[in-house]
């Protein structure tokens, strides 16, 4: 199959292991996303991709083409990949031209003129091409090093943290632009970041890997987000809200009424971790589920608030909360609080001992 | 979406998306069938999303659904008489796969009317097969390969 | 991530074979001289132990003591000074202090025995004003000692000192050595208990280097008869016509060596404990009040009159005097041989430098590390113990290309290799190897390994990337590391004197041979040229200072890695 197949890959670093036993597959035209904390030997499958880092277990294929195993080493320079750097290593002293144009010297100078040209187009930045990276922003630079990956047509694309770069603002802009550039190419992409919402953003498929390099959870965004099948992989989109209970009659009673704890055994300790977009807030206490809650504090956030709350009556009373709203909370609205929670973002896990 | 890969015993313009290639064989001729028959399954429905046939795939799915339960079945009886000591892991991992095909048979009702979820119908296959069924295979290849020569010799 | 990755070692790999067969063929003089001593032919060993080692090595160790501690005060000294203290002059101070750099220890040696020897212009000019007329008339110190020759090398070599500790000052914290004048502790208590602890590492290192030099140092201990092994070596061999006792005594000068080198070594693995933020503040420096200020200018000057403006100003009205067209044409062809050895060496050294360097950075892994470690290593090695192991190595090597020849050929090669300029160049090539690996090596780190990774990954091999990446942005230190051994091998006189061809003259051994005829008028020109070749790196140094100055604005350019923008 075309793309990326990676099987059974572990690296150690004197006794540090940090890939253990990782596989995954990258067919052409999709977007893999290795997601996990700084320093958890993502970069490194990467470079073993790459062959930048020599392989020392498993295996690694590239259209059907094994470059990675016991007995094979194929130096980076024939396995026809494309490397974004985090920090782009653009080559300062050539122009941008030039080092688009870098990878082209198999073809003739006329159509490897046309070629780079053509991929300076297509991230927008032709009228940048005689310029030398250093007289251009960090955006720019990111896609001119994106567009000299993609200038020789690579049968796979490796990015290391490609946005980690950019302020905020220019992030966004940047991805859109990188992903719509990617999926234009039909290029199998495997990516690596320690941002979620870049993973979410990017990846057709996501790959979580905890510190102990193994991949915790596979799946899409929405596996990852609403499914998460360990508390260290929900706890990656931000803080969340905890609440301890022993399950009676297969469920846990709480302030906001009884919540599933999928199949966990009674008498069993569970915390439900509560994402603060899980709780809702109204001012009219009409639905199942509302509990009465007291404003402790509203923080505006720009599209959205978080907001500190207080559980007034049940059996977390006195419990503090935090909820996000989308826009701004109404501090004068005045009358009484209510807070309820979205079933969609409970999960319950087994407290450990 | 996809490259493109013409499957040399067609000789029609029919392009699959999928195929077993050397890097996702477990050389053990009875989990390799099934995970062909996998593939083709796969390639039926992408088939139907191609010819704008969208709507047979709330049919299509169930068989993917079905025959994937069939084939964790039979792969955890093998790994059993084998005695593979990472086999109750591995039952696991079926289990978990639950959900994803929950997912897929709700993008199938969806895929009708909306491309986007055909697409991720499409996608969601590829991965669960090439990536959450396959890949986990490969991590007993040589312990299996190795016990039915054994079991074959013996 | 230090190595941007290690690759199959499964085909034949040019770099990897390379870097080793070039330390390998750097190491075989030394190599060659302790299996000389230890199988010596003819073994006077006895006979030297009984007789001069025990001199040479009190003589040896009274003069390292000496210019130790010599440069220590010196350099320590002017470098607190100028980094710490405001005074009259100091930002003059600051490069002028490394001027007496370019002078080789021996040019001063001659320059200042014709000053000062009995019939020179200042015992002259005493006796004229008071009235005496012979030596047993008045007491004057005799330069031609060991007394003199430790004043000779101070004056030159302690600006090794001052460089390092002038930088160790400079990357202390002011709030360390602030925090204990609040403390109420004076500036010269904060001085001794904070400040001078605190750069003993880079100084140990600078010292070092002095050392190294000194026990290097052939042309001063000659002119001066100060019976050092340098000159015990030359002597077995030359005169006593023993060489397997030249090698025995080379040995144990590489004893010597062996316990600077581990000394060294200790210093370096304390340094980390220290803290070398190479962030740059101003420092605030305390004015020097009244007299002190005077003070600390003339202790400034005074090295630098006398290790510098002194010996040049006497060698240029020399060279005007005994100016003669006819010896001027000769001193042409001197110095365009020394160019071409110098040249020769300097482009060759640089060549293997980068190989070497890059095996090590595309391959990675002990091997390669030590091969380079192996290498740099000939810095360390006296000229006199390198000249002994080049000669003993291409001589064998002719003698066994010459039987070949004979048996198979029925002809005689005669010595290919032996007194050519071949024999100079191997020479010059292994004892200052060091100067463009290191240079080299600081430059290539500077490059951020993605930069490897993004060429190779757009399909270049390690050759093309080398060629169209590394050397573009590290071409100023290859400029850098052909011009430092460039100028070390001009100044170079115990292997030149050696190894040169048959009435083959350099710069260097032009001006050793007619200073020690007392005819320093006559080589004043060609001694100038030397010095003024050895002004280069100094101006090179004086420039890294100013950009690197507190205030300045940018940081220096050299500290930055290549290829990472901001």
């Amino acid at each position: 199959m075309q793309g990326l197949h990676m099987v059974g890959v572990r690296h150690a670093y004197g006794r540090t292991q940090v890939l253990n036993d990782i596989s995954l597959t990258v067919p052409a035209g999709e977007l893999v996303c290795l997601l996990g904390p700084s320093g958890c030997g993502k970069t490194t499958l990467l470079r073993i991709a790459a062959g930048m880092e020599r392989l020392q277990g498993g295996s690694v294929t590239i259209d059907e083409q094994v470059v990675a195993a016991p007995n094979v080493q194929v130096p980076p320079e024939e396995r026809q990949i494309g490397f974004m750097f985090q920090d782009y290593a653009l080559f300062p002293h050539l122009s941008v031209f030039d080092n688009v144009a870098f990878g082209l010297f198999r073809l003739d100078q006329g159509a490897a003129r046309t070629r780079a040209m053509e991929v300076l187009e297509q991230v927008g930045m032709t009228h940048h091409a005689d310029k030398h990276p250093h007289l251009l922003s960090g955006g720019q630079q990111q896609r001119v090093a994106l567009a000299r990956a993609l200038a020789p047509k690579p049968r796979l694309v490796l990015l290391d943290e490609p946005f980690a770069g950019l302020d905020t603002n220019m992030r966004a802009r940047v991805r859109q632009q990188t992903l719509s550039v990617l999926k234009q190419t039909n290029v199998a992409t495997l990516m690596v970041t320690h941002d979620p919402r870049e993973a979410m953003f990017m990846a057709d498929r996501i790959k979580v890997m905890g510190e102990n390099g193994q991949i915790l959870q596979s799946g899409r965004p929405e596996d990852i987000y609403y499914n998460p099948v360990e508390e260290y992989v929900a706890r990656l989109f931000g803080p969340m809200n905890m609440i301890k209970g022993t399950v009676r009659n297969g469920a846990l009673e709480t302030s906001f009424g009884v919540l599933s704890v999928n199949g966990q055994d009674d008498g069993a300790a569970v915390r439900l971790l509560i994402r603060p977009e899980g709780i809702n807030l109204s001012s009219n206490g009409d639905q199942p589920g509302d509990t009465p809650v007291e404003v402790i504090s509203a923080h505006l956030l720009g599209d959205s608030s978080i907001v500190r709350i207080r559980i007034r009556d049940g059996i977390n009373s006195g419990a503090e909360f935090q909820a996000r709203i989308p826009g701004a909370f109404d501090l004068m609205g005045g009358g009484r609080t209510w807070a309820r929670v979205d079933p969609a973002h409970v999960f319950p896990y087994p407290q450990e001992q | 979406m996809f490259s493109p890969i013409l499957k040399n015993n067609k000789p029609t313009e029919s392009f699959d998306m999928v195929e077993i290639t050397q890097s996702f064989k477990i050389e053990v001729e009875a989990i390799d069938a099934d995970h062909r028959r996998l593939v083709e399954i796969i390639n039926e429905i992408t088939d139907a999303i191609d010819d704008g046939r969208a709507e047979e795939c709330v049919a299509l799915v169930p068989n993917f659904v079905e025959f994937s339960q069939q084939h964790f079945e039979r792969e955890e009886a093998l790994l059993t008489k084998h005695a593979y000591p990472l086999a109750e892991k591995h039952r696991q991992h079926h289990v978990g796969l639950t959900d994803k095909m929950k997912t897929i048979q709700a993008l199938s009702e969806r895929a009708a009317h909306s491309q986007p979820a055909a697409d991720a119908l499409r996608k969601e296959l590829v991965f669960i097969l090439m990536d959450d069924v396959i890949n986990e295979d490969l991590a007993f290849k040589s312990f299996l390969v190795k016990a039915e020569a054994e079991g074959g010799a013996g | 991530m230090t190595k941007p990755w290690r690759q199959s070692w499964g085909r034949l790999d040019l770099w990897a074979v390379g870097t080793v067969v070039f330390a390998v063929i750097s190491a075989v003089p030394v190599m060659a001289v302790i299996y000389l001593a230890l199988t010596p032919g003819d073994n006077i060993w006895p006979h030297l132990v009984s007789t001069v080692l025990g001199g040479y090595i009190a003589t040896t160790i009274t003069l390292m003591v000496g210019v130790g501690s010599g440069t220590l005060v010196l350099g320590v000294g002017s470098a607190w000074l100028v980094t710490m203290c405001r005074f009259p002059g100091r930002r003059l101070f600051e490069w002028g202090m490394l001027l007496p750099m370019a002078m080789p220890a021996y040019i001063v040696a001659y320059v200042y025995t014709d000053i000062l020897e009995f019939a020179g212009p200042v015992q002259g000019a005493l006796r004229e004003v008071f009235g005496w007329s012979s030596k047993r008339d008045y007491w004057f110190p005799e330069i031609r000692s060991l007394g003199g020759a430790i004043t000779m090398m101070t004056l030159v070599l302690y600006p090794y000192v001052y460089l390092l500790s002038r930088a160790a000052f400079l990357e202390q914290s002011v709030g360390v050595f602030e925090a204990s004048r609040s403390l109420g502790r004076g500036p010269w208590r904060s001085f001794f208990t904070v400040a001078l602890p605190l750069a003993r590492p880079a100084i140990i290192i600078g010292l070092y280097l002095v050392l190294m030099e000194t026990l290097n140092d052939y042309g001063t201990v000659d002119f001066f008869a100060v019976n050092t092994f340098s000159l015990g070596i030359f002597d077995v061999w030359m005169n006593m016509n023993n060489v397997s006792g030249a090698a025995q005594l080379a040995t144990v000068m590489l004893v010597f060596v062996a316990v600077l080198v581990l000394g060294e070594r200790y210093a370096r693995r304390k340094q980390r404990f220290h803290n070398t933020s190479t962030k740059m503040q101003p420092l605030p420096g305390f004015p020097l009040s009244g007299a002190l200020r005077y003070l600390a200018t003339a202790g400034c000057l005074l090295p630098i009159l006398l290790g510098f403006v002194l010996p040049t100003l006497v060698l240029l009205a020399y060279a005007h005097r005994h100016y003669d067209a006819e010896l001027t044409a000769e001193i042409l062809g001197h110095a365009g041989n020394s160019v071409k050895l110098s040249v020769l060496a300097g482009a060759i050294a640089v060549v293997i430098a980068i190989v070497m360097t890059y095996g090590a950075r595309i391959k990675g892994g002990p091997l390669l590390t030590a091969a380079n470690r192996i290498a740099a290593m000939g810095y360390a090695i006296p000229g006199a113990v390198l000249a002994v192991g080049v000669l003993v190595v291409l001589g064998g090597l002719d003698n066994s290309i010459d039987d070949f020849a004979r048996r198979h050929f029925g002809l005689s090669t005669g010595l290919l290799f032996s007194g050519t300029i071949a024999a100079v160049t191997f020479g010059y090539l292994v004892r200052f190897l060091a100067l463009s690996l290191g240079t080299v090596e600081a430059s290539l780190g500077k490059v951020t390994p993605s930069m490897d990774g993004a060429s190779r990954s757009l399909g270049r091999g390690a050759f093309a990337t080398m060629r169209l990446v590394h050397l573009p942005l590290i071409r100023a230190s290859v400029l850098t590391a052909v011009l430092l051994v460039f100028v070390d091998c001009m100044k170079e006189l115990p292997m030149t004197v050696i190894l040169r061809p048959f009435n083959f003259q350099t710069l260097a051994t032009f001006v050793h041979q007619y200073a020690s005829d007392e005819q320093l008028g006559e080589a004043a020109l060609a001694a100038l040229s030397i010095v003024g070749v050895g002004v280069l790196p100094v101006i090179l140094l004086s420039l890294t200072i100013a950009r690197s100055r507190p205030g300045h604005g940018a940081e220096p350019a050299a500290a930055q890695p290549i290829g990472r923008e901001a």
